[in-house]
């Protein structure tokens, strides 16, 4: 009869006893099993959708801050900001995260002669557009476009940029196949914008635009030599959830579709030399232009002669993983008052119904564990004393202490292993039920739009993908997955081995002559 | 040679900043073959002596021999494993083990050489004991107190040692289970050159029993 027999018997036949430890080590390995489940859960949900939101960053000015700054200070901010100053964006990008770096001078031209792809309608009098569309145009500094990069579009025809035409400002540019078939343009003809300003018309009863005699127009034909064509990209999700998107964010896909369409390609170089010159030919026919007050127009004046130029930079970074080191570096890099978005950064806007449950059930499992640890430690310790004389008994028949322990530790882990196992599954199906009704609770409370972030416009920019809460939520999904077996395991198993402590303190205490005589 | 002795020694409480004795030097040994008995008004300290002998407390002065070796360097946990046998007066056996099975706690625990048919010798010691096999396998809280005693007895036999301790073992069974408790103790002694120290109450025992010494105010002294 080794301490291994005894602890069998033991078990086996103080069933009433055995039954108390299995009850409470099954109840609270039920609470322990379905926090950790949520936990996960919860964690792979975060993990799949930021694998799924990419790495990509870009910078922007934090606009929620700039709100307390006075308009000096916002002034300087500006000024200050790496949007500004190329050299900080530049910096950025050479940390040793960033797979690929470009950046962009954005501009926007209205034409009228030379006619936009309209978007598709797709019931009538759903939506109507007013005014028609313009050509955005992005600026780039790379072979391989940003765009490209990101899967947004995909050069069908002709090439990109060569070095010599990024460094020199030549004005060449990439279009949409769509518009170069509307235009009958082909590779190495040149596409006129007909750039149009116009001022001071008037807003018709009916809604309709009209000229007055205050009208001013600028009209400045921009020459671009076409040197590639590209398509839209669909990704499978934006053509799959269309009508969800359109629904909840109003943001209308085939608006977007047609946007992408009226993008010109174009180096950094030539955008700025095009920007320049453009206002300065306007500025020459119509000084004031847009009527500013004197004071205001006097100013923007000076500030035009610094030449200040916005550049939007877009990171790609090697790994999703490195998101948060690369936003710590690069924020020591940039202005004080820029922040970098990044693409996974989306996530915690939408994901507030499961970070609340993620909470919870972080703030269970520790009260829990602590509780188990308590409640087995006691339960252990009341059993004990009630085997005082038994314990006393293999003392005086010079047992080691050691064995005398490890009976009672064989005995206490084979009930808690048949609970923890039992426990694995039914915490599982608790954490099932209680993540539900947590959602649904939850999911009432938050009703977050995404379309009101103060960042959506960049976060649009900066991948194709953008998450809702609803994605997360039918992302969201208890599984028996091996994981969660094992950290529960781990996890159970320590609590119970860390609970057999305080009751191994009391036998090697133990005296044997005081109880046995 | 003496199977256990005790040389010059010395056990007291501590009161407060008195000593109170319960043994002063105390030599008295004890040879393989004999039944004896130890008497003494209640509080007297028989029973310290005998956990003493037994190795479940050390001596304040002076030294517990076996077999001339100081126990102390034998090792009190090793000596109890291996050199004695130990029965109380309240059995105290392992309630939700058989009686066999209780038999066999000690021979887990022992580093003697036992022969490896252990259930059987088991099943055996009961037997000779008086305990019959249908008994032996019940589960000991179904059993008599004489059954337990007994029971108790078989596995204080268990690991084969020499020297059989026990403290009132017939304190709380009837005069006719004690008469036959005693007979088995005289058989342990002069059947099986056992050295059989029993402490009682019972002047019927002690005068069945080849030595008696009796321990007054700390001195044990041999009763003619
Ligand atoms: N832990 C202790 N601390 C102080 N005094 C003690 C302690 N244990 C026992 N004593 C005292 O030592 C004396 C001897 O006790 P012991 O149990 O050896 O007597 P005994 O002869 O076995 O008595 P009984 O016949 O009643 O069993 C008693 O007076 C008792 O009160
Ligand atoms: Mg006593």
């Amino acid at each position: 009869m080794n301490f291994w027999k005894r602890a069998l018997a033991s078990v086996s036949r103080r069933k009433g006893k055995s039954l108390i430890l299995f009850a409470v080590v099954f109840i609270l390995g039920n609470v322990i099993a379905g926090a950790i489940a949520i936990q996960q859960s919860t964690n792979n949900v975060e993990k799949n959708i930021k694998k799924n939101l990419g790495a990509s960053a870009t910078i922007s000015i934090d606009y929620e801050a700039m709100m307390n700054l006075t308009e000096d200070e916002s002034e300087s901010a500006f000024k200050e900001s790496a949007l500004t100053n190329l050299a900080m964006t530049k910096q950025v990008g050479e940390l040793p995260y960033v797979a690929y770096f470009d950046y962009t001078v954005p501009s926007y031209f209205q034409t009228e002669k030379l006619k936009a792809i309209e978007p598709e309608e797709e019931e009538e009098g759903t939506v109507s557009y007013g005014g028609g569309m313009g050509f955005t145009v992005v600026g780039g500094n790379t072979e391989e476009i940003a765009d490209q990069k990101k899967g947004k579009i995909k050069l069908v025809e002709g090439r990109s940029f060569s070095e010599q035409e990024l460094s020199s400002g030549k004005q060449v540019g990439i279009i949409s196949k769509t518009l170069a078939e509307q235009e009958k343009i082909a590779i190495g003809d040149k596409i006129i914008f007909d750039r149009v300003s116009r001022t001071g018309e008037e807003f018709t009863d009916d809604g309709s635009i009209k000229e007055t005699e205050n009208t001013k127009t600028f009209v400045k034909d921009i020459p671009v030599e076409i040197i590639g064509l590209f398509d839209v990209q669909q990704t499978e999700n934006k053509g799959k959830d269309k009508e969800k998107d359109n629904q909840h964010y109003f943001v209308d896909y085939n608006y977007q579709l047609a946007e992408q369409k009226n993008t010109v390609y174009m180096p950094n170089e030539a955008v700025m030399k095009i920007e320049k010159e453009y206002h300065r030919s306007l500025e020459e026919e119509y000084p004031n232009f847009w009527d500013f007050p004197e004071e205001e127009y006097q100013k923007m004046k000076d500030e035009e002669a610094e030449e200040t130029t916005y550049y939007q930079p877009f990171f790609m970074l090697k790994n999703p993983e490195d998101a948060e080191a690369f936003r710590k570096e690069a924020q020591a890099l940039i202005g004080k008052h820029d922040k970098v978005l990044i693409s996974s950064d989306q996530f915690e806007s939408v994901s507030g119904p499961l970070s609340g449950m993620s909470k919870i059930s972080g703030l269970v499992l520790y009260v829990a564990v602590g509780a188990s640890l308590l409640i087995v430690t006691l339960v252990i310790l009341l059993f004990l004393r009630d085997r005082k004389h038994e314990l006393g008994v293999y003392l005086s028949l010079g047992e080691k202490r050691v064995k005398v322990i490890g009976q009672i530790v064989v005995e206490v882990m084979i009930i808690s292993l048949v609970a923890i196992t039992l426990s694995v599954f039914t915490g599982n199906l608790v954490a099932d039920g209680v993540s539900s009704s947590l959602i649904a609770s939850q999911e009432q409370t938050e009703n977050y739009e995404m379309y009101s972030d103060p960042d959506f416009y960049e976060f649009q920019q900066l991948g194709t993908e953008t998450v809702s809460q609803e994605d997360v939520i039918s992302a969201y999904e208890v599984k028996l997955s091996a994981s969660y077996i094992v950290t529960f395991y781990l996890v159970g198993t320590a609590t119970i081995l860390l609970s057999t402590i305080v009751p191994l303190i009391y036998i090697m205490r133990l005296n044997p002559k005081k109880i046995m005589m | 040679m003496a199977i256990i002795a005790t040389e010059d020694v010395n056990y007291y409480y501590q009161d407060g900043d008195q000593r109170r004795y319960i043994l002063k030097d105390t030599s008295i040994s004890f040879d393989k073959g004999k039944f004896y008995t130890i008497l003494g008004q209640s509080g007297s300290g028989k029973t310290t002596f005998l956990s003493l002998l037994s190795a479940l407390d050390a001596p304040k002065e002076g030294k517990i021999l076996y077999q001339g070796k100081d126990i102390r360097n034998i090792g009190y946990e090793n000596f109890r494993r291996n050199n004695v046998g130990i029965i109380f007066q309240s059995y105290n056996l392992i309630p939700y083990l058989t009686a066999v099975e209780n038999v066999m706690v000690p021979m887990a625990i022992t580093e003697n050489k036992l022969p490896d048919n252990q259930k059987e010798v088991a099943y055996n010691l009961l037997d000779y004991i008086g305990i019959v096999k249908s008994k032996s396998d019940r589960q000991v809280n179904q059993l008599s107190g004489g059954e337990q005693q007994r029971v108790a007895i078989a596995r204080a036999l268990a690991t084969n040692v020499d020297v059989i301790l026990a403290d009132e073992p017939t304190g709380n069974l009837d005069e006719g289970i004690e008469q036959e408790i005693v007979a088995i103790f005289k058989k342990l002694a002069h059947e099986h050159d056992k050295c059989v120290i029993v402490v009682t109450h019972s002047n019927e025992i002690a005068q069945q029993s080849d030595d008696t010494y009796i321990l007054r105010k700390g001195r044990l002294a041999r009763y003619e």
